[in-house]
């Protein structure tokens, strides 16, 4: 049977459509040949079917399979079609048990409203929207996140896209990085303390020394001070002692020349005064020139006194017998007949250190003044002994006793204290004394008498006063 | 023989008395009145007074400047002074004796009698 126009032309069309299906195939065999293509949506009797390339789709289901972001896929009713590994691991759960439940059921019930909202919105607007939801952990554990929601619709389907970016993640690193920077700072904040404290250990000891310091200034300053009234008054003396030695100067040149020539007038005088005949009426001139002589005696006195006084003292030791010394002093003065004379020296007072002639000078210029204190005669008690390798001798007279006033100035030298002056005696006698390293002392009382004590050590040592 | 004595001294009242003194013992006496007068006066003498304290040089230098004439001479210094600084200077000084006024003038008198003596002068 031969074929009908309309078979013929029913054929013809399906040719034509076959045509057209086969230059649509191998269109889209050239798209999936140059890359262009992922997946394939076939219509099949069941419906649409999509049919993805896999060497296509491999990068990106890694890609999302290995992101630390979650990455999650919702259907409309918001249950879970797809989870990635990274969500599974941030809500602690499987991720064959993640697919099928409801995302919303894992947020928190404040965050709820606003993740559906989220939801709503992306859907709505198929824009990218993101909010800070926290999640519940599968272990109870609140997990703040940002969730990016974005929507894909498909015909009748609409698929949720949503990122989910775990916040204590990037806070743990935040708080590793705080933690590495906090114990750094520690660290350097316990060098710091540890420094601090070397350096108050420091501050304090440089304290203690400097309390310690303050402490010897004081006492330093205070023996400068002491040291500086010493000198004061040692100057203050030099002062004095000088000017009495410019003095002492003037007067062994000026006094001494006079002095001459009176003891030689006087010589000249008495020798005239011999020549005259046996018997001749010389009218008591006799007793006048020898009350002159004696009274140059005394000024002679006078004048040595002052220049011993000021002239500097060159000791000269030496090991000396002091009850010889003493018995040899006392023969040379001249004691009148109505002063009784007692000498105490005791067997120990031998051997003594010292200046000889000086302590002479100081023996004789009190056995002199004690002579002297008693014009109408007394007793004269001379006292030497030797206590604990110290000299001490003492002369004790029974005459008036020194008057209350001037016995506090009474070694200093030019005070005189009787109509007769004994100016310069004592203060040579203390000057002396205290050459020898010594001290001269009295005890008087008026009317009975004056007792002069000097002691003296044994000296071993040259000294220049 | 006649014994000579030249006495320097700037004091008048010294100079008198000691003049006086020395010529009654039957001295040739010469007198001047310092170091200067005293360098002039061209002889030597027997026995030399001199005060140290001069007007214009002191004693010591005064016996330096005429030692070559006063080889022989009994040489006494005589001083107001009695510290020990100028007994040291005595020391050094080529002198027979050292007085110190007022010395009396029989001890004075002695004293150049035995230098004199010492000296084989007398």
């Amino acid at each position: 049977m031969a074929p009908t126009k309309s078979s013929k032309e029913r054929l013809e069309a399906e040719n034509q459509n076959l045509r057209q299906k086969l230059s649509e195939a191998q269109e889209t065999l050239s798209a999936i040949q140059h890359g262009e293509v992922d997946a394939l949506v076939v219509s099949t009797p069941e419906g649409m079917k999509t049919y993805t390339l896999s060497g296509a789709e491999k990068p990106y289901r890694l890609l999302i399979e290995e992101m630390h972001e979650g990455a999650v896929m919702l259907s409309n009713d918001n249950s879970i079609i797809y989870s990635n590994r990274g969500f599974a691991e941030i809500i602690r759960l499987p991720q064959d048990k993640i697919v099928g439940s409801r995302l919303d059921e894992s947020v928190i019930s404040t965050h709820k409203q606003s993740f559906l909202e989220l939801l709503l919105l992306s859907r709505t607007t198929q824009n990218i929207s993101s909010r800070e939801i926290t999640f519940i952990s599968n272990e109870g554990k609140l997990i703040p996140t940002i969730v990016s929601a974005s929507c894909i619709k498909n015909d009748d389907t609409t698929i949720t896209f949503i990122v989910v970016t775990d916040l204590t993640r990037h806070m743990a690193e935040d708080i590793k990085q705080y933690t590495v920077r906090l114990e750094r700072e520690i660290a350097e904040r316990k060098k710091a303390q540890v420094a601090l404290l070397e350096r108050t250990e420091q501050l304090e000891q440089t304290q203690k020394k400097l309390e310690e310091n303050a402490v010897l200034l004081e006492e330093y300053s205070n023996q400068m001070e002491e040291l500086a009234k010493q000198r004061l008054n040692k100057l203050k003396d030099a002062e004095r002692l000088a000017a009495i030695g410019a003095t002492a100067g003037m007067v062994g040149h000026d006094i001494r020349n006079p002095l001459q020539s009176i003891v030689t007038e006087l010589y000249f005088a008495k020798k005239d005064l011999k020549k005259l005949p046996p018997g001749s009426n010389t009218g008591g001139v006799e007793e006048n020139l020898s009350a002159i002589e004696s009274s140059v005696t005394y000024i002679n006195k006078i004048v040595q006194d002052l220049q011993d006084y000021a002239r500097p003292i060159n000791l000269s030791i030496q090991e000396i017998n002091l009850q010889a010394l003493c018995n040899e002093v006392l023969s040379t003065i001249n004691i009148p007949p109505n002063i009784k004379t007692e000498s105490l020296i005791a067997k120990n007072a031998e051997k003594v250190t010292t200046d000889p002639l000086i302590l002479k000078r100081i023996l004789t210029n009190l056995l002199n003044n004690a002579v002297q204190a008693m014009p109408s005669g007394g007793k004269l008690t001379f006292n030497a002994r030797m206590e604990k390798n110290q000299a001490i001798i003492s002369i004790a007279d029974t005459g008036e006793g020194i008057p209350t006033e001037i016995r506090e100035k009474l070694f200093t030298p030019l005070i005189t204290t009787k109509a007769r002056g004994q100016g310069f005696g004592l203060a040579v006698v203390k000057r002396m004394t205290e050459a020898l390293s010594g001290t001269v002392s009295f005890e008087s009382e008026l009317g009975k008498g004056t007792i002069f004590t000097i002691k003296f050590p044994n000296n071993n040592s040259k000294r220049i006063i | 023989m006649i014994k000579s004595a030249l006495i320097i001294d700037d004091d008048p009242g010294v100079i008198k008395n000691f003049s006086r003194l020395l010529s009654e013992e039957g001295f040739d006496v010469c007198t001047v009145k310092s170091g200067k007068e005293a360098m002039n006066v061209q002889r030597s003498f027997d026995v030399i007074l001199v005060d140290f304290c001069l007007p214009d040089i002191n004693g010591a230098e005064v016996l330096r400047k005429i030692s070559s004439r006063t080889t022989n001479s009994v040489k006494i210094m005589i001083t107001g002074l009695t510290n020990e600084e100028t007994q040291t200077k005595m020391n050094d000084i080529d002198i027979d004796a050292y007085v110190v006024k007022p010395i009396s003038p029989l001890d004075l008198l002695q004293l150049i009698y035995n230098k004199l003596n010492i000296k084989g002068n007398f």
